[in-house]
């Protein structure tokens, strides 16, 4: 029989009065998968999150961790995941290992385990030298750090992090993306929300975008930036003949427009990507001599920018 | 997971409490101080005592003067100091963002407040016995046995545990600690001086008796100036329904069941969305009223003997009162229907008294009425175990009828003010100042100028039993001496607070039609929902 999705979204709703927070999110992650989960402020990520993390009831629609509820059973649900908020205080006058001690026993630990538990988190999120330091003395990457530390105290099926490193110095988030990374590389299946795409572009295997409530686009990262590169742009250098180059160019099947400008060629194609050979095949049969060939590389910040047009609720 | 769980000693958040209490120099500090006040002030009495021995007839009475006195100032301190113990708890997990770190472990919101309950407690423990060698050095002097020492320190004990879940209660009301201070201070304070005052009118048959010599025991079981034994002997007992009682036995049950409700209010508050604990709050304040009540019942005028119709007006006038400003709390629910399906969900949990114990405006509408029928027939026990039983049954009866009326149109005023708000605890808020206030207000002005001429106490009558917010104040005017004209004015205000009824919840099913028909053309769907950030704390 097959698993059961570690999360599965279906038509998910929340309405906070007049206002519709999430409008019918469907989203499903695998065993395994680390889904990006990106939107502009106020898009509705948090929402979702703090539904699949049983702290939000939702107005229609079903989500399920693991294939149970999360309104039958919340506290079964809880076992499952871990979830870090966007915006967390920590108890400044414990000890980092008595803040961890703590929640092993909140998730229920037993405490001859609680000990090695702590260890072992306290080694994947590298805070092992501070085990006996005052919390208020951390700095608040190594807060960051230490509130992911707790969320994997009890060894959860599935990670929420909401937007776990807004706030944090380059290197912090440096550190975290990597601790990130080999949590995946140990098979954790994670869902983390962040409003900056290509802060996620590096460890994400699936992406979901939302705006305004409404999922635009979801699937794996590679799928969703060729979809998006239909009507890319091309950028060509011929040595000679421009403006002859260009009217070949525009006869070609799938070119949208071709202009010169700065000395190249700019071709929109919209034609399948493995055809793009061709423009060049058919330039150099008509003897023009062709300088350099090169697809503009459309990143996931530009992608993001295309797919959201800045409405928030 | 069993509740024997839910209350385990290692509980987290009472160990990483404690563990934070002793970090710091405060418990420290707060101890020393308690012992020093408590100190100066048996120095100071002792000084007293030594300057005018005339004052005191025997070396006894010099020993129980000196534990009247500590335990007045220990009760003084308590007061002061327990709010200020356990008001903080929950807010400042608020204002340290901690609160949703918490409720998304494995730990029940009940845990949460026992963890916080605890430490508090455990330091109330250590503050009184603090206080112990002074108390030792009253027994030197004489005139005090050791029982009653320790009945005193049982009541006083009782008394910080409530003012504790008090603080724990008004800390789950608010988001900011200052808030939640101020309300635990004026519960404290309430607590602390409105009983004593009403049981002594009222004990007094209305005569202004303050402080007498001879308080009823009953009252000293649930009263705190009573119970510990700053106003009388701690060691009375008392005859509740036929069984002899002890007043510390009283003390203990009630304040426990008091602490208790206050603790399961307090964790309905915590942020937990599918799970209903209304069913475990009115459990609780049946329990502790059905327990309290006839521990009030043996209150009873002085200068007669057996159950007269005044006693039973009286009885009538708690519960009435009771009841007017607690069905509100009970019928305000985020759970209303819409429009029209408010009258037909009030026909369905009718037929569904499981559903009286569940959070929902239908639900808790019945559950008002079935409280006071129930308060109402041991009303009914009581005035048929002595003095007329006739005269008092019929009185009883007729009373019955018109009480619950009083919670039927309370019940429904609630859900019209919540149909309106659509905010619980702003509506519950609303509804027990709007009845407090009007209550005390009318009730003094009828009191103050009703004199006691006939056709005025059956017009007092009147306004008294026809407006369902005003307990009976006229009849304690009238001595509990029906009228004739009483089952025809009986009559007249039940037919009233019935017609008040089916206003309210026709005007309630207006106004929700309204909105309904409002959130529609916004394309809204629910339009009863409120969002997680700014959701109120549900007193339920």
């Amino acid at each position: 029989m097959a698993r059961s999705p570690v999360l599965e979204v279906d038509n998910l709703t929340k309405t906070y009065g007049a206002l519709s927070a999430v409008e019918h999110l469907s989203l499903t992650l695998q065993r395994g998968d680390v889904l990006g989960f990106v939107g502009p402020n106020g898009a509705g990520k948090t929402t979702t999150i703090k539904i699949a993390a049983t702290l939000l009831d939702a107005t229609e629609g079903t989500v399920r961790v693991c294939g149970v509820d999360v309104l039958e059973d919340p506290y079964q649900i809880r076992k499952m995941i871990g979830y870090m908020p966007d915006f967390f205080g920590v108890y400044d006058d414990l000890k980092v290992w008595e803040y961890l001690d703590f929640f092993a026993s909140a998730y229920r630990l037993p405490p001859a385990e609680r000990a090695q538990a702590s260890r072992d988190v306290l080694e994947i999120t590298d805070l092992a030298p501070k085990r006996d330091s005052y919390v208020e003395s951390l700095s608040r990457g190594m807060k960051q750090r230490l509130c992911l530390a707790k969320t994997l105290l009890h060894n959860p099926e599935l990670l929420i992090l909401d937007e776990p490193a807004s706030g944090l110095d380059p290197r912090a988030r440096v550190e975290f993306k990597e601790i990130i990374k080999d949590l995946r590389e140990m098979g954790k299946t994670i869902l983390v929300s962040s409003h900056i795409l290509p802060e996620l572009a590096d460890f994400c295997n699936k992406i979901a975008v939302i705006e305004a409530g409404r999922l635009i686009v979801a699937g794996p990262v590679r799928d969703i930036t060729a979809a998006l590169q239909e009507g890319r742009k091309i950028h060509i250098r011929v040595l000679e003949r421009q403006e002859e180059a260009l009217a070949e160019i525009a006869e070609m099947p799938g070119v949208a427009s071709a202009a010169a400008q700065d000395g190249r060629l700019i071709v929109t194609y919209t034609g399948p990507q493995d055809s793009e050979h061709e423009i060049v095949k058919r330039l150099v049969q008509a003897g023009f001599r062709v300088l350099s060939f090169s697809p503009a590389e459309m990143n996931l910040e530009d992608a993001f920018m295309r797919l959201t047009k800045g409405i928030v609720q | 997971m069993s509740v024997v769980g839910s209350w385990r000693l290692d509980n987290p958040i009472a160990v990483r409490e404690m563990r934070m209490r002793a970090r710091g120099s405060r418990s420290y500090l707060l101890l020393f101080c308690y012992v020093l006040i408590l100190s100066l002030v048996m120095l100071l009495a002792y000084g007293v005592r030594s300057q005018r021995p005339a004052l005191y007839e025997t070396i006894q009475s010099s020993g129980q003067e000196l534990l009247a006195i500590l335990f007045f100032c220990q009760a003084c301190l308590i007061a002061v100091v327990t709010p200020g113990l356990t008001s903080w708890v929950l807010t400042i997990e608020h204002e340290q963002q901690t609160m949703e770190l918490l409720v998304s472990t494995l730990l029940r919101p009940k845990e949460i407040v026992f963890g916080k309950l605890l430490p508090a407690i455990l330091l109330l423990s250590l503050l009184l016995l603090s206080s112990f060698p002074l108390s030792m050095l009253c027994l030197v002097f004489g005139g005090v046995s050791p029982g009653e020492v320790v009945a005193r320190y049982v009541g006083l004990y009782a008394y910080g545990i409530v003012l504790a879940a008090a603080g724990v209660l008004a800390s789950s009301l608010f988001r900011k600690s200052f808030l939640a201070a101020i309300a635990a201070y004026l519960f404290a304070v309430a607590y602390s001086a409105i009983p004593n005052l009403t049981a002594s009118l009222i004990a007094s048959g209305w005569t202004g008796w303050l402080y007498s010599a001879s308080p009823n025991p009953a009252w000293m079981g649930i009263l705190p100036g009573w119970a510990t034994g700053i106003f009388g002997p701690s060691d009375a007992t008392t005859k509740i329904l036929g069984v002899r009682v002890h007043a510390v036995v009283l003390t203990g049950v009630i304040s426990g069941l008091l602490a208790w409700l206050l603790a399961a209010i307090a964790t309905a508050n915590i942020p937990n969305f599918n799970e209903d604990r209304a069913p475990r709050v009115r459990i609780l304040f049946t329990l502790l009223t059905v327990c309290a009540f006839p521990a009030l019942m043996t209150l009873r005028d002085p200068r007669t003997t057996g159950v007269t119709n005044g006693d039973v007006s009286k009885w009538f006038i708690l519960v009435s009162s009771l009841a007017v400003l607690t069905a509100p709390q009970f019928s305000i629910a985020a759970r209303i229907g819409r429009g029209s399906d408010l009258l037909s969900s009030l026909s369905q949990t009718l037929r569904s008294p499981k559903s009286w114990f569940h959070s929902q405006c239908a639900g808790g509408f019945w559950f008002s009425l079935v409280w006071a029928a129930v308060m109402c027939v041991i009303c009914c026990i009581g005035a048929t175990r002595s003095g007329r039983v006739a005269d008092n049954l019929t009185q009883a009866l007729q009373l019955t009828w018109v009480t619950l009326s009083q919670a039927a149109a309370s019940a429904a005023l609630g859900i019209m003010v919540y149909s309106f708000t659509r905010r619980v605890v702003f509506s519950r808020l609303v509804c027990f100042v709007s009845v407090a206030i009007f209550w005390s207000v009318t009730s003094s002005l009828v009191v103050t100028f009703l004199s006691p001429s006939q056709s005025k106490i059956l017009a007092g009558s009147i306004i008294s039993r026809a407006l369902p917010l005003l307990p009976f104040v006229a009849w304690a005017r009238d001595g509990g001496r029906l009228s004739a004209a009483a089952p025809s004015l009986s009559l007249a205000a039940i037919i009233t607070n019935l017609a008040a009824t089916l206003l309210f919840l026709f005007v309630a099913a207006r106004a929700l039609t309204r909105s309904q028909r409002e959130s529609n053309s916004r394309g809204d769907l629910t339009g009863t929902e409120e969002p997680y950030a700014s959701r109120e704390a549900v007193v339920e």
